[in-house]
């Protein structure tokens, strides 16, 4: 049985629209619930890089959001490190947040810039109340600027922010959180605002660091490619839901459901031969709102294989394939067969 | 075949209170009819400001220092702005901005917004422009009553198509699209890529397609120019570049190789530590040197020119030349 750090059961978080003064006199028309996470359950073991992926609207900011305990969920548990984490008081609060830490998406918003980074760096143990004479305070900083590979620590410490580039703002950002010791780090697309020659150097820093100090990463992204990189585990979000669940490679090399088929193939591949070609995407239109969640399979308003059954029936529960790859499409076999058919016959667009 | 667009040993040059910033240095090369050339690199790297220049727009505080753009081998630079105006801006030239999602008003309705564009550049009675905008809506799949809602109502990709037959409904040659997928989503994305495709067959378009993403311009151009530092390091066909020969210049080798591949699974994540030169003070010798992994001592001396490697495929590398 494997280490659990967090486990999440049957989280929801409903938001209320914003109604006008004048609605809520009259009590006109009934209120539509915004199901920004409805109902997901997920287990992220000890020292694994877990990946949340979907497009905007899919629920995955807001799951990040809930696991930082920045927003109460509506209903369901959360357990932290043996620990129900579900509703905490200010104090347990204070406490949660020492062992899980955020970087946030952008790093040039996320620091103060009239602070140095030396005062960047001691905040968390400031608001922290950490003990610590000076030189013990000293130590601590220039610890984790060695951790995140800012050398000579000394230098960066008398910078100020925007003498740093994305790239090294971003390893500010990790050092942060590294001061604090904590367990788990909640990583909002950490990468998406760095310029594409320094994206991997960030990934490879925070791997790194993962894996000499054993921390428990929960990446969130939209990047598929980056994900398979990073990751060892992935999860697929879809309004709300998550479809599909497993091992990065086996969700990447063999995905079952036909949202997770839809987002591998539109990723783009550098390689030639490729420019007078028409994608066809296995999936129609765009997310629906999720105050109008679609009856049955919530999917099927664009899948290209849905049947009548998938939009009457009740909503696919995941299922099980193989050792740990998890689905939510009840006809998962027969479009995996007939995919496979398609690509053997030739008369699939996407093959060359 | 004549060219459509002949870019001549262009130069701009952003004129702050620290220095002149070389943003675009003596760059040249002609786009065909038909043809999507492809501008890539990192931020910073002067693909945007030769979009905007070409489109005879720079940016203050940026000027034209030297060179000469040709449009129908009209050289557009001394022309009077109301004849820009009148005959080349969205006449024959057009641009789709980067983060034009975001730049449409929140106050004004998308018919609205559109309209003012046929008004600026067109004489036209408003029931023909209506039904010119009505029209172009249903190319890029957009019904006509978008026209009444107001941007905050559409989905990104919605606002993208309704940018994207904006920049059509004069009938330009070219089409300049400045990272025109960058803030959507990947389906969406793929969506847009096969919209702007189908397009360019249909209006017979040429393209200018900016983005830091190789991967994507993988998928739509037929010749790509990478630039690096106010310059162009590279420029060759799709298969030059992405083909099995791989690219010429060390840095379109390494920008590919931190591209990360989905279908690739590599154990080592590859990239180009340091950050690209200054702009006021540019090192000497060749601009990417300080980052080059295969650079050697004449890298640091002299600056290499863009020179043919082989039909069709240039780079700027001491590595290819000889003497």
């Amino acid at each position: 049985m494997a280490d659990i750090i967090l486990s999440i059961k049957n989280l929801k978080k409903y938001f209320e629209p914003h109604q006008s003064f004048a609605q809520s006199i009259v009590g006109g028309g009934q209120k539509k619930l915004i199901k920004a996470v409805d109902d997901i359950s997920f287990d992220i073991r000890r020292g694994e890089i877990f990946g949340l992926i979907g497009e905007s609207g899919s629920g995955k900011t807001t799951t990040g959001k809930l696991v930082m305990k920045l927003i109460e969920p509506t209903s369901g548990q959360m357990v932290f490190n043996g620990e129900d984490v579900t509703r905490l008081d200010k104090e347990k609060l204070k406490q949660y947040r020492r062992k899980v830490q955020m970087i946030f998406q952008d790093p040039y918003a996320s620091m103060n810039p009239r602070f140095k980074i030396k005062d960047v760096l001691e905040e968390p143990l400031i608001i922290h109340k950490v003990k610590a004479t000076i030189e013990e305070r000293t130590k601590m900083i220039v610890k984790a600027l060695e951790e995140v590979k800012l050398t000579p620590a000394e230098e960066y410490m008398g910078r100020w922010p925007h003498m740093l580039s994305g790239g090294q703002r971003q390893r500010v950002a990790t050092a942060r959180t590294l001061i604090l010791n904590p367990l788990m780090l909640v990583a909002d697309e950490p990468v998406s605002m760095i310029d594409l020659s320094t994206r991997a150097e960030i990934l490879y820093m925070m791997k790194e660091v993962q894996k000499e100090l054993g921390l428990t990463y929960l990446y969130i992204t939209h990047d598929l490619s980056t994900a398979r990189y990073f990751t060892d585990r992935i999860a697929v979000m879809y309004l709300g839901r998550i479809v599909e669940i497993g091992r990065a490679d086996d969700i990447i090399d063999n995905p079952l459901h036909p949202y997770t088929q839809a987002l591998i193939e539109a990723v783009p591949e550098p390689e030639s031969g490729k420019v007078n070609i028409i994608k066809e995407l296995p999936i129609y239109g765009e997310i629906p709102s999720p105050a109008n969640i679609p009856r049955g399979c919530r999917f099927h308003t664009r899948c290209p294989y849905a049947t009548d059954a998938c939009k009457t029936e009740p909503e696919p529960a995941l299922m099980l394939d193989g050792e740990e790859h998890y689905h939510a499409c009840s006809r998962a076999y027969e479009i995996k067969a007939d995919r496979s058919a398609r690509q053997k016959t030739g008369s699939d667009p996407n093959s060359p | 075949m004549k060219s459509l667009l002949k870019v001549e040993n262009l130069q701009m040059h952003y004129f702050t209170s620290k220095g002149a910033v070389r943003a675009i240095d003596n760059i040249s090369f002609e786009l065909m009819p038909g043809e999507t050339i492809g501008l890539v690199g990192e931020s910073g790297c002067g693909k945007t400001s030769l979009g905007t220049a070409i489109l005879r727009m720079p940016t203050p505080p940026g000027r034209y220092v030297g060179g000469k753009i040709f449009v129908d081998g009209v050289d557009v630079i001394p022309m009077p702005e109301k004849e820009v105006r009148k005959n080349i801006r969205w006449q024959k030239i057009s641009m789709v901005f980067q983060g034009a999602m975001n730049c449409l008003t929140p106050v004004y309705t998308i018919g609205h917004q559109m309209m003012e564009t046929l008004n600026e550049h067109a004489d036209m009675s408003r029931a023909d422009a209506d039904s010119l905008i009505k029209e172009y809506l249903g190319y890029v799949g957009l019904p006509p009553e978008i026209m009444g809602r107001y941007p905050h109502e559409l989905s990104g990709g919605m606002k993208q198509r309704a940018v994207i037959a904006t920049a059509l409904f004069l009938k330009p040659e070219i089409v300049i699209l400045d990272e025109p997928t960058t803030a959507l989503d990947v389906i969406v994305q793929a969506q847009i890529i096969n919209l702007l495709k189908k397009l360019k067959k249909q209006f017979n378009l040429s393209f200018m397609f900016i983005t830091h993403d190789l991967a994507l311009e993988a998928e739509v151009s037929d010749r790509i120019c990478v630039m690096y530092a106010g310059k162009i390091v590279e420029f060759g066909t799709n298969e030059q570049i992405y083909g099995k020969q791989g690219p010429a210049h060390p840095y379109t080798e390494r920008l590919l190789a931190a591209t990360p591949r989905l279908f690739k699974k590599v154990d080592k994540l590859h990239f180009i530590p340091g950050t690209p030169p200054d702009l006021i003070a540019p090192p000497k010798g060749c601009r990417f040197s300080p980052r080059c992994n295969k650079a050697f001592g004449r890298c640091f001396e002299e600056e290499p020119s863009l020179v043919e490697i082989e039909p069709g495929h240039m780079a700027a590398c001491w590595l290819h030349q000889r003497g």
